[in-house]
């Protein structure tokens, strides 16, 4: 397996981003945060009572922003979000008396780089607050979720890696989302993990092979994709097979063949496809794929799982900022 | 706090106004959120921030766009005032 810890904690200590972590009344996250900055990977930011999180972090090299105590410093914010949203301030201010929200607002005022949240909140809260106080990368429709993979016994992909996408987040999408799937998650794979991305927006249907609405509404997600960014190499719609075996995809496919059976990024047509194509890889192919990556946003967003330990928080984290 | 149906009805359009930047005065309560305005559920937390302050009670965003029309959230909103 590749060690896929180290490759991101190796990119997060090149920048070594400031990271806020809105949910440090939590002793796991404190810990984990502290860690993370111990290790170079990030310069952590914690959002919580200062008594409480000094008790759990004693005298760390970290900064503590009690927002309850300081409302100055929801106010500064409320400010800029007021004036950026033509929005009442007083409104925003109570809006950003969410620890969440504020965190948010944070990155999406340039103080920090990534957020990592999730471990106390609603994924759905985190990726709310993450849309309206970060917002969506200019090329981005909206956000969506990969997850890393490396199946037992396959060596194609990248070094027997692959990308799928999106099997948590978007579930039923049209070709637009598709595209904006197959854009989002090819900037994020080149900024993570350094690849070309390759990829293939996958089908029951090879090139036409099944005339059906869902194959061309794959079909048609290309196209918008090829549009938005003419030199990305993306093709379909395209079967498995036809996507990631070489002497397949040259068989099936006449004519214009972009990826010859060679991508590492895996588009699914729906979130079932993809949700049910990562169980199955981590349970028939020891192929992991525990944790997805969040792409889409202006600036990085971790989301963490809700019984993550502090190992785990820290190897979340290390992705997030090594997309900084 | 007690709000007429009235002054709920100007408040959740000022909030649903400014949440989708479009003029108050060119919305109606009969308007459905995703068929007529095209709502997003990112939009909702502008509406629900609005509605929290001025309305003084806690908007789940989830029963907000649970509501077929305008008027039904206000309807619900008035449930939730009373």
């Amino acid at each position: 397996m590749a060690d896929l810890k180290q490759i991101f904690v190796d990119r997060a200590r090149q920048k070594c981003p400031v990271v806020i972590f809105p949910e440090a009344e939590n002793e796991i996250i404190a810990k984990a945060a502290v860690e993370a900055g111990a290790q170079g990977i990030c310069k952590p930011v914690l959002v919580g009572d200062e008594g409480a999180v000094k008790g759990f972090v004693g005298e760390a090299d970290v900064t503590i922003l009690d927002i309850d105590a300081r409302p100055e410093l929801v106010n500064e914010l409320a400010e800029e979000y007021a004036r950026r949203e033509d929005f009442p301030v007083e409104v925003a201010a109570d809006m950003l008396s969410n620890k969440i929200n504020y965190a948010s607002m944070y990155v999406g005022a340039g103080k920090a780089d990534a957020i990592v949240a999730g471990y106390t909140c609603a994924t759905a809260d985190a990726v709310l607050a993450a849309q309206e106080f970060i917002g969506l990368d200019a090329d981005a429709a909206m956000p969506n979720a990969y997850v890393i993979v490396e199946p037992d016994n396959f060596t194609g992909g990248e070094d027997g890696m692959l990308v799928y996408a999106d099997p948590v987040m978007v579930v039923q999408p049209s070709s637009e989302e598709l595209a904006s799937i197959a854009l989002n998650t090819a900037s994020s794979v080149e900024k993570l993990l350094g690849w070309e991305p390759r990829v293939a927006c996958l089908s029951f249907s090879t090139k036409g092979s099944g005339g059906h609405p869902d194959a061309e509404k794959v079909r048609r997600a290309v196209e918008i994709a090829r549009e938005a960014r003419p030199g990305l190499l993306i093709d379909g719609e395209l079967q498995l097979d036809s996507a990631i075996i070489p002497r397949v995809s040259e068989k099936k496919i006449k004519g214009e063949n972009v990826l010859k059976g060679t991508a590492n990024i895996l588009v699914f047509p729906d979130c079932d496809a993809g949700n049910i194509t990562v169980k199955a890889t981590t349970l028939f192919a020891n192929g992991g794929g525990t944790f997805a990556i969040m792409c889409g946003f202006a600036k990085p967003v971790g989301e963490l799982s809700r019984n993550s330990d502090i190992d785990g928080i820290v190897f979340s984290t290390a992705a997030t900022a090594a997309q900084c | 706090m007690a709000f007429t149906n009235e002054e709920i009805t100007d408040i959740l359009l000022e909030a649903v106004g400014k949440a989708i930047k479009r003029d108050p005065a060119t919305l109606s309560p009969d308007m459905r959120w995703v068929e007529d305005l095209n709502f997003k559920s990112v939009q909702g937390m502008k509406v629900c921030g609005l509605l929290n302050y001025k309305l003084k009670v806690t908007v789940p965003l989830s029963a907000l766009i649970e509501c077929a029309t305008l008027q039904d959230a206000v309807d619900m909103l008035a449930g939730m005032v009373e």
